[in-house]
């Protein structure tokens, strides 16, 4: 009954600082913080939370990044069996200098870029039900050989698979996640992603070549305009929700949560998008990716108060839904 | 070949203690400056390395000498990566304070494939220091006790450093004081302090400005003498080092080496300084082998665990046919 993510493993270091210097020049914070981070991490957060089965799929080094990130993981009740600790290489690490609340982003790739497809055994997708990957272990090899891997192996075991893409992978590799297309069950991206993918303008344009294509989710994730989720005959536009938003970190990582965890637990679209939409909503409401965000409780209330509200017009039956779900998961 | 002296005989490693500046330097490799603000760029390398006195404990400890850091960190990541690497460089780290609700100087430098810089970071921050009782015991054990202008900047230390530099003075250490660039910045009655106990201070030709400034005395090494050292080091980068003592006035012309980069060159300069002045070499010596390491240092890229080891130092000492056996 396990979701098995495989992206990279991070540790983000958050600075505000009071400028953006010019060359050799210097900027200080007052305060430097860290947090577990990286796409599949988010996402394993709010499934976990939200009670599904997570594991993950990665590669980390020896040292303090990888001690803290795994330990808060493991404290989330995420499975890391399949989580390879290197001894010469550091853990991925991203830097976000915020500046005026924009954040500028550097990441350093690490020990991500060097899972390696030997690691994947016979045994590799036992007790796997859905696997999904982020676009970014695509970059590079060796990962990229053993994502490619896993996913011919999901394939033989009718195991469905499931893709957040990024631009820049797919600006990179845009012949090869074409090729993929075919094979996927859940398909997360933007609409730059999407352009560049299947050369059209509009969104349901793009939905309608990529379920062409063979996939049979979509999700095109549209800004502040929310997203349209479409299937083969169906598609809705779900808007986002208001909230008072704290960090904008995970926020994408958790939509696509909702996107997975629908798709596996069978959900309709409405229930569907509406999940997606409540996480990716609920992310923005704390520091971090949410690994000690009681997922749970909080898409329970928050759920509860949006009832009554212009929301559950916007949302169509998603609410009723997805509360009726959460008491029956209790 | 000029003949000066042979290391240490006797197996007790001297014994340095410094306090303060303990800073880690986060290196990013990004694809270009400046940087391209809000949007993602993927590093090219990262590399992590004590900085500040980090460059001195570790180019100490590959003189062979035991180096001791006291300060005051965080209890966070950056503090057990920073001191994981002194660690695995033979620094003795048990005397660094780990504050829970503290945080770790941190410095973060985005380079260029030009080499060019930009900084971003913070200064470390936490409850006040007061002089630890086994700070104290370090300090009366050790040969020499090493101080930093940095540390006139560090708001939680800075009474502590104050007092212990008195301390070490008291026990008759040898106190050794490196104002460093940041000097002109601090409280000159602080910096009159330190001054007054060290008994080696080693500065650069700007520094010897702020100094006289701040000291209310002329900026030459023989009036800083007249304030309570009894030897003034100048260094003057490719063109060497200049030693003042009561006794008189020793210059070393330094080593023609191609330079690559001056980062930690005066802090690997340092501890080979002081590695011969315990050793208790002629100044003359004591000056070629600080060059040497300085020279050494400047022929590659980095600072931290990339100040020289014994067998760069060694090489420039042969070039030079400079007949220091260590």
């Amino acid at each position: 009954m396990t979701l098995l993510l495989m992206g990279d493993i991070n540790v983000d270091t958050t600075m505000s600082i009071d400028k953006y210097p010019l060359i050799g020049e210097d900027a200080f914070a007052d305060r430097i913080s860290t947090q577990p981070g990286g796409g599949i991490v988010n996402s394993a957060a709010s499934l976990a939370g939200l009670g599904a089965d997570v594991a993950l799929s990665a590669s980390t080094g020896q040292d303090v990044w990888a001690e803290m990130v795994l330990r808060k993981l493991k404290e989330a009740g995420v499975e890391l069996s399949r989580v390879v600790q290197l001894a010469d290489a550091t853990t991925g690490l991203i830097f976000l200098p915020v500046f005026e609340g924009e954040r500028t982003m550097f990441s350093y790739r690490g020990a991500n870029e060097l899972y390696h497809p030997d690691w994947l055994n016979d045994d590799y997708l036992q007790g796997v039900e859905l696997l999904h990957f982020s676009s970014y272990a695509l970059l590079t090899q060796p990962y990229r050989d053993s994502i490619l891997k896993a996913i011919v192996m999901a394939h033989n075991a009718n195991i469905p698979v499931s893709v957040d893409m990024s631009f820049e992978p797919v600006l990179q590799q845009t012949e090869v996640f074409q090729q993929l297309l075919p094979g996927l069950a859940v398909c997360i991206l933007g609409m730059q992603e999407a352009e560049q993918l299947v050369g059209r303008k509009t969104a349901d344009e793009c939905a309608d070549s990529l379920l062409d294509a063979g996939v049979k989710l979509v999700g095109i994730k549209l800004g502040k305009q929310g997203a349209l989720l479409a299937r083969m005959g169906e598609r809705k536009m779900f808007p986002i929700f208001n909230v008072d938003t704290v960090d904008t970190t995970g926020a994408g990582d958790s939509f696509s949560s909702g996107m997975i965890y629908g798709y596996h637990y069978g959900f309709d679209l409405e229930a569907t998008g509406t999940l997606a939409s409540a996480l990716g909503a609920l992310a923005t409401t704390v520091y971090g990716g949410g690994l000690s965000m009681d997922w749970h409780s909080k898409l329970g209330l928050f759920l509860e108060e949006r009832q009554g509200t212009s929301d559950v017009q916007a949302f169509g039956n998603g609410i009723e839904k997805l509360m009726e779900h959460l008491k029956l998961a209790e | 070949m000029m003949e000066y002296a042979d290391v240490k005989a006797d197996s007790k490693p001297y014994c340095v203690v410094s306090i303060g500046d303990l800073v880690l330097d986060v290196i990013l490799s990004v694809p270009q400056l400046p940087v391209k603000v809000a949007e993602h760029q993927i590093l090219d390398g990262l590399q992590m390395e004590p900085g500040g006195a980090g460059n001195f404990l570790i180019a100490g400890a590959r003189l062979g000498m035991e180096m001791t850091a006291l300060a005051p960190v965080g209890e966070d990541m950056f503090s057990q990566a920073l001191v994981d690497m002194l660690v695995e460089e033979g620094v003795k780290v048990d005397g660094i304070m780990r504050q829970a609700n503290g945080s770790t100087t941190t410095v973060f430098v985005l380079e260029d494939n030009l080499h060019r810089h930009v900084f971003l970071g913070q200064y470390g921050q936490g409850s006040a220091v007061e002089f630890p009782t086994d700070w104290k015991k370090r300090i009366a054990a050790a040969d020499i006790l090493q101080l930093w202008g940095y540390s006139l900047h560090e708001e939680r230390l800075v009474d502590c450093v104050l007092e212990a530099a008195a301390y070490a003075r008291g026990q008759e250490k040898m106190v050794v004081f490196d104002p460093g660039p940041l000097l002109a910045s601090a409280s000159a009655a602080q910096c009159k302090k330190l001054v007054a106990c060290a008994t080696v201070l080693l500065c650069t030709e700007e520094e010897l400005v702020v100094l006289g400034t701040h000291c209310g005395v002329d900026p030459y090494p023989e009036a800083i003498l007249t304030l309570g050292p009894s030897i003034v080091c100048v260094k003057l980068g490719q063109k060497g080092c200049k030693i003042c003592t009561p006794d008189g006035v020793v210059t070393h012309a330094g080593y023609a080496v191609p330079v690559v980069d001056t980062n930690a060159a005066g802090d690997s300069f340092m501890a080979a300084f002081e590695y011969g002045l315990l050793s208790g070499w002629s100044m003359d010596a004591v000056a070629a082998f600080a060059n040497a390491m300085g020279a050494a240092k400047v022929q590659k890229f980095g600072s931290g665990r990339q100040v020289p080891n014994l067998n760069e130092v060694r090489k420039v000492l042969r070039e030079f046919d400079v007949d220091i056996a260590i």
